[in-house]
């Protein structure tokens, strides 16, 4: 049984935006589930893509406030963890948030990822098994 | 179950309303409203998070198709 439905930024954004190449399937994944667990760098990284395109930050938090996404990760609780996912997966050019979603996998085998970032494609956990992503599937 | 008191302030209607309910269900105001944000909670649990962000979908109306913002947002972090 799935505990968790965990969120990357990319899907977010997505829903967000408008002529986004991966809304209908972002939405699909909004539409599927009731809410979402993230952790702030997720969080935070919204929020810079919001205001690069002039919107307010506050739109992420709106979906927090609504209880669509929750925060529930703290780093300096999985400071080692987080830490191994960046050193192990520097040369893939891994950020701090996806090492701590792989942080929150870990934690939770039973769940699942969405995200649009391929490098959970190559990622494997510490116990060989493959990241259990959910990815838009590839166009052509 | 722990309880706390806490004061309401209701519109006199909405007060008139609860009075009439509770009349009609033999339930006290406190348990009526207990029950109201029950229900509440739980319709809201039960919507979808696309729901739940109906007014939010599709806001962005300027960011690029290909999802570049994200490697702008990478840039800044390698300055």
């Amino acid at each position: 049984m799935i505990k968790r439905i965990l969120l990357d930024a990319g899907p977010w954004f997505a829903f967000l935006s408008q002529r986004d190449q991966h809304r209908e399937w972002a939405t699909a994944q909004f539409e599927q589930y009731t809410q979402f667990t993230t952790c702030e760098p997720v969080v935070t990284e919204v929020c810079h893509r919001l205001a690069y395109h002039r919107q307010s930050p506050d739109l992420a938090l709106q979906a927090l406030d609504e209880g669509a996404i929750v925060i529930d990760f703290s780093i300096s609780r999985s400071l080692a963890s987080v830490r191994s996912w960046l050193i192990k997966y520097a040369d893939r050019g891994i950020d701090l948030a996806d090492a701590c979603l792989l942080a929150m996998v870990q934690d939770e085998p039973r769940c699942k990822l969405i995200t649009t970032d391929r490098i959970f494609e190559v990622v494997r956990m510490r116990d060989r098994r493959v990241v259990p992503a959910v990815l838009p599937t590839r166009a052509g | 179950m722990a309880t706390r008191q806490i004061t309401l302030k209701l519109p006199e209607a909405t007060v008139e309303r609860l009075d009439k309910l509770r009349a009609e269900t033999k339930t006290s105001r406190n348990g009526l409203v207990l029950e109201m944000i029950e229900d509440n909670l739980a319709s809201r649990r039960g919507r979808s998070a696309a729901e739940k962000l109906a007014h939010l979908g599709g806001i962005v109306k300027n960011a690029p198709a290909d999802g570049s913002t994200s490697n702008a947002w990478r840039q800044r972090l390698e300055r």
